[in-house]
This record gives C-alpha cells, structure tokens and sequence, in this order.
C-alpha cells in the first residue's frame, strides 16, 4: 500500500531569500486555492470524458462535501483505491490531489463506480443501519 | 372520551418528563385551552411528581400522608400496608396540582421509587393502569403518560392506556437510536396484545440549531421517520437552562423566572402543533 505524501512534502519549493510577505505579494491566491487549480489543471491534461464529475469529486472531498469525517476518507481511500493515509492527515485538498491521480489510473468503467460508491457512501445513514438491525 | 397519549422513548435523558410537564400545564392553564387534564406519572425515577408538586408537598401528602401512588394502582390486588392501613380509595392517588375558575383542573397520578417493585413482580399487573384510567377517563379532556425509558410492564400498561404515543427525540445520535427501539417495542405489543396504536408523532427536544451533529441527526430522524410512517414535528422544543430552573421552582416554562419569551412561544407552537394532531 502506498503511503500518501503530506502537504508539507507537496508544497512547492521557494528560491533562497524570498520573504514570506514578498510570497504572498507574487501568490495572492490561497494555499487552498492552489491546489484545487493544480488538482484542475491535471485533470485538464488528461483530456478524459468525465473530467466534470472528476472535478466535482475533487472540490467535493477539498471542500468536505464528499467523504465525511476522517473514519470515512479513510476507509475509502483504504478499500477502493489501496492508499494509506498516515495517522496525521493533511489537507483534504492534498488527499483529493491524490485520490484523483489514482482515479485517472483507473478506466473509465471503474471510475464512475468509485465516484457512485462515494455518493451512496455518503447517503448511508448510520440511525438507519441501527434501525435495520433493531426493527425486525 | 378523553385523547389519551403516552410520551414515550426507550432513551433516557431526552426530555420526556419536562416535555409531558410542560404540555399539562400548557392545556389546562393557557386560557386559549382551558383542558381538563390528568398526567400519570409513569417512571420509578418520578421526575414528574417532583416538577409538579415540590419537595415539600411531596413529603406531606405522599410519604407522611400515605397517599396513594401509581404504584397502588399496579399493587392493589396485593393490598399494599399504605392503601390499607390509611384507609384511602384508590381514587385517592389522583391529586388536585391546580384548579381553575372556569371548571377545568390539572390532575396528577404520582409515583415512587418503589414502583420498581412491580418490576420485580409484573405478571397480570399491565391491565391495571388502563382498567383504572378508564373509570375516570370522562372526568378529563387530556391524559399524558409520562414513561420510563425501559421496557417493562410499564410500558405495556402505558400501551394498553393510551390511543397514541408521542416520542420526543434529542437531536444527537445514540438519543436518536431510541426511535427504532419504539418502533419494534410498538410492534411487538400491537403483535402480543391486537391492539394498534397511533403514533402521534416524533418531536424534537432540547435543539440548539447550531451544530452540524444536530442538523445530520434531524435528517436521520426525518427520514427514519418517515420510512415508518411516522409524522414528525416541525415545531420544536429548543434546549434552555430555564427548563431545569422551572423544574425546581414547579413552574412551566411560561412562568419559569427570566425564561426567555421566545422560548415558552416556541414550546407553545409546539403544544398547539401536538394538539391539532391529536384532535384535541
């Protein structure tokens, strides 16, 4: 299983002796913003027929409309596409980075049952498992 | 024929008895009602005696002058030493809480600690409640069953008593898992006894409107509800401090001391809600 990289590790590298005022004078967007383009404009690449639901999924898991709660983003991750994520998350940008890198690995077929399990996954209430198991 | 619900939810601790408390008062004292209305007081843990009658009257009336509780009504074939030796009708364990000018009263049926002993001995008891309620029954318009959150023997009687059964729910997950409890206590009953009852809905309880668990709560609950059958309140009961304060000082909500307005008028919308869907 492949270890998934923190976002210290994915942030970009800045030349010696640049301030972090300068920084953020030449980057005026947010870190978050950044990676959701960056996340974009590999899915762009790709040239891929379901690049919006592709994105859709990327800004829903960034933004924390996907894959609630850290139990699920990793259970997910874990079961569907075999990366671990370490005890220490980081942003869920980063892990959408990497949930759609390994989503353009799979075809086409598989990846729109990814990208379903994800909804119904969130749609799964758990009164209602409780309840199925209670009321007979 | 009196509308007779039981308030009910296999979980403890969502507000049942201030709930059932809060209703009594609202029809039998807000002049827009003017109900006659019975509580029985259901639960070992009596939360609904202590709300309604205090400390001190507690102590005169029902353990220095042996009145008789709910709790006689389940032990009367066993001829308990406080109805006996006091020489008091049964009747007598239905105490006057308020009287009003216009006619209409606030009854209660008190109970003890020590109907956990009918738990401890419950056969052929659960009719006794109903057979009760049913002698007195055209004396009022409104009888609340104030439950205990275990399956019990009470909880029969308090079925076979009502028509209806209102569940207050508490916005957070294990709370909510009481709903499923309710419902396969219910069908196991209307199974064992062929009798159906209404349900007359879900209500929630103590909300506070601003945590993301309770609004992902209310969803669950909503559609749970609904695959069931089951109506449920949009009116709702908000989380105050000043229900426990009313509690100690024996007063309902809209007279609780600097209880906010806004919340005795959400607790009246509520009330006004339940009665239109009981027909009361």
């Amino acid at each position: 299983m492949q270890l998934l990289a923190t976002s210290a590790q994915t942030k970009r590298s800045v030349p010696d002796g640049i301030s972090r005022k300068s920084r953020k004078r030449a980057n005026p967007t947010s870190p978050f913003d950044r990676e959701v383009d960056r996340i974009y404009a590999m899915i762009d690449s790709r040239h891929v027929p379901d690049q919006e639901a592709l994105k859709d999924f990327a800004n829903g898991v960034a933004m924390g409309r996907y894959l609630k709660g850290s139990r699920v983003l990793r259970d997910f991750a874990e079961k569907n596409l075999e990366i671990e994520l370490p005890t220490k998350l980081p942003t869920r940008a980063v892990i959408a980075l990497h949930l759609i890198e390994h989503l353009l690995r799979a075809d086409l077929p598989a990846r729109a049952r990814l990208l379903e399990a994800v909804r119904r996954m969130d749609e799964n209430s758990s009164l209602k498992a409780w309840s199925d198991l209670i009321v007979r | 024929m009196a509308k007779k619900v039981a308030v009910i939810n296999m979980k403890g601790g969502v507000g049942k008895s201030t709930l059932c408390t809060n209703l009594a008062w609202h029809f039998s004292a807000m002049r827009a009602w003017s109900k006659r209305v019975l509580l029985v007081d259901l639960d070992p843990q009596f939360n609904a005696s202590q709300y309604m009658l205090g400390v001190s009257r507690y102590e005169r009336e029902i353990i220095k002058g042996s009145a008789p509780t709910v709790w006689d009504i389940f032990e009367q074939q066993a001829r308990t030493p406080g109805l006996r030796s006091s020489k008091r009708k049964l009747s007598d364990a239905i105490i006057n809480v308020a009287a009003f000018r216009a006619g209409h009263y606030l009854h209660l049926i008190p109970s003890q600690l020590d109907l956990s002993f009918t738990l401890k001995n419950p056969s052929q008891k659960e009719h006794l409640l109903s057979n009760f309620i049913a002698d007195v029954e055209k004396d009022y318009d409104l009888v609340l069953v104030d439950c205990a959150p275990t399956e019990s023997v009470l909880t029969t009687a308090a079925y076979l008593t009502a028509d209806q059964i209102l569940v207050p729910v508490k916005p957070e997950f294990l709370s909510t898992i009481g709903l499923p409890l309710i419902r396969q206590s219910l069908a196991d009953f209307e199974r064992s006894y062929r009798k159906k009852l209404g349900v007359a809905g879900v209500g929630f309880n103590m909300c506070s409107d601003y945590s993301p668990e309770e609004t992902k709560s209310k969803k669950e609950v909503r559609n749970l509800s609904k695959s069931f059958g089951w109506h449920v309140f949009n009116e709702e009961v908000p989380y105050s401090r000043s229900f426990p304060k009313g509690a100690r000082e024996g007063n309902p909500i809209f007279h609780t001391s600097y209880a906010r307005s806004s919340v005795a008028s959400e607790v009246a919308s509520f009330c006004d809600a339940f009665a239109k869907q009981i027909g009361l």
